[in-house]
């Protein structure tokens, strides 16, 4: 039966990265998507089982920060990979043998995500990252599909502003 | 959107007709403002998948993976409840008041086996304060080190004895839970008490570092969360009128995990 608590465990990784990108914290991303969780299954009467039950979970997840942020007032600045000296477990270490030089590239590529104003900066995750379609990148933050287009435009001209001159452009820049 | 911020984003994406190309294309050759903003929409054309799957992130917790699957668990079992509910086959799910009442069903699940229990009493799951007897067996067994069970280690006629003494003292029926699973060989059973009210204690030991006990005495009610007393995890859960604790210490195998597969009643 397509029910929404069949999804959840599927879906938990992709919400738990999601989750930590948000937050950019640990403990608040653990928070942040039990919260979701519950409240889906709240709710699930709402849920059109025909629509992606992801980019619903993502509506929700993302509602659900966003309330929080505004009570809280406050940005979180706590880098995803400072986790204090009990957390060091709580790491995954990449194991891939990547190329060090397209490494250091893509590090480049997340920072410029990251550094970019906070509504800029999830659209880009749900479009670029996430794979979201612009409607459902709209559907999910809640603003018109016209939002989420200009938003994104201004995102990647800063972020292309940033890698103009970027020597390693050519190499591991998608062509399209 | 000005149209010209849409138009360059499509044109750069390679979505836009033949004919529009061309227009953009006369009008980029005209405006050097328009030219650099395409120049920077087209570098800005990067493999961001690729690079935040680079990214090194944190595995989903195990205490968060268990508490989904046993929130998804509940409310599967909510739905078949509502769907057989007491108007059997024929009870509808899509009457207005239906979602509401699925919904208290759900709660009332999830209430009775605690899942839901830290974020209604308004408080983290993950972290807690240690209730009093969870202090005091954590101490207790800060001093354990490996040769305070490597020589008394338990044998099948200690624990039937200690079955027994229970059963007939206390009316108890003890699970001693196999965690052979999770590295743990079970070593030892000991009963003892706090504030007048009996606490058994049941002790692993890993392969490498220091004994791990599960605890566990009868309570009205428990914090579920983890945390750090006397240098060791303790994590803490609540089922069937009883408090349970596990207690390790670094390199002590994921408490948490194994707490996730602990929540039927060992007593």
């Amino acid at each position: 039966m397509n029910t929404l608590a069949s999804h959840l465990s599927p879906l938990l990784p992709k919400l738990w990265r999601f989750g930590l990108r948000l937050t950019r914290h640990h403990d608040d991303a653990e928070d942040l998507v039990q919260r979701t969780c519950v409240r889906a299954l709240e709710r699930q009467h709402q849920w059109n089982a025909e629509s992606s039950p992801l980019s619903w979970l993502y509506s929700i997840e993302h509602s659900i920060w966003l309330n929080e942020m505004r009570s809280r007032r406050l940005r979180q600045v706590t880098s995803l990979s400072a986790a204090d000296e009990d957390d060091e477990d709580r790491q995954l270490p990449d194991e891939r043998a990547a190329d060090p030089e397209a490494q250091m590239f893509f590090r480049q590529v997340v920072a410029a995500v990251d550094e970019l104003p906070e509504a800029q900066r999830v659209v880009m995750l749900l479009v670029a990252v996430e794979g979201l379609s612009y409607r459902e990148a709209a559907d999910v933050i809640g603003v018109p599909l016209g939002t989420v287009m200009s938003r994104l435009s201004r995102a990647r001209v800063t972020i292309g502003q940033r890698f103009s001159d970027s020597p390693d452009l050519g190499k591991f820049h998608v062509a399209r | 959107m000005s149209l010209d911020e849409l138009t360059l984003l499509a044109y750069v994406d390679g979505e836009l007709p033949m004919q529009r190309r061309l227009e953009v294309e006369a009008a980029l050759a005209a405006n050097a403002d328009l030219a650099r903003t395409v120049r920077a929409l087209r570098a800005s054309r990067l493999p961001y998948q690729s690079a935040f799957e680079e990214q090194a992130l944190a595995r989903v917790p195990d205490g968060l993976k268990a508490r989904i699957e046993e929130l998804s668990a509940v409310s599967a079992a909510s739905h078949s409840l509502a769907l057989a509910g007491p108007g059997g086959s024929n009870a509808s799910i899509k009457t207005p008041g239906s979602g509401a009442q699925r919904w208290h069903l759900w709660v009332l699940l999830a209430l009775t086996v605690g899942v839901l229990a830290g974020w209604l009493g308004g408080q983290r799951v993950r972290s807690v304060e240690a209730d009093d007897w969870v202090r005091h067996v954590s101490s207790y067994h800060s001093m354990y080190v490996r040769e305070t069970v490597l020589d008394g280690g338990v044998g099948t006629a200690q624990i039937e004895a200690l079955k027994t003494r229970l059963g007939d003292q206390l009316g108890l029926q003890l699970k001693v839970p196999d965690l052979e699973a999770d590295g743990l060989r079970f070593v030892r059973a000991q009963q003892l008490q706090f504030n007048g009210k009996v606490v058994l204690q049941l002790v692993y030991l890993p392969q490498q570092g220091l004994p791990v006990a599960l605890c566990m005495t009868p309570a009205t009610g428990g914090k579920e969360g983890s945390s750090r007393l006397d240098g060791q995890q303790a994590v803490t859960w609540y089922a069937s009128g009883w408090a349970y604790v596990l207690i390790g210490q670094k390199p002590a195998p994921d408490l948490e995990r194994i707490r996730g597969r602990l929540r039927m009643p060992l007593v």
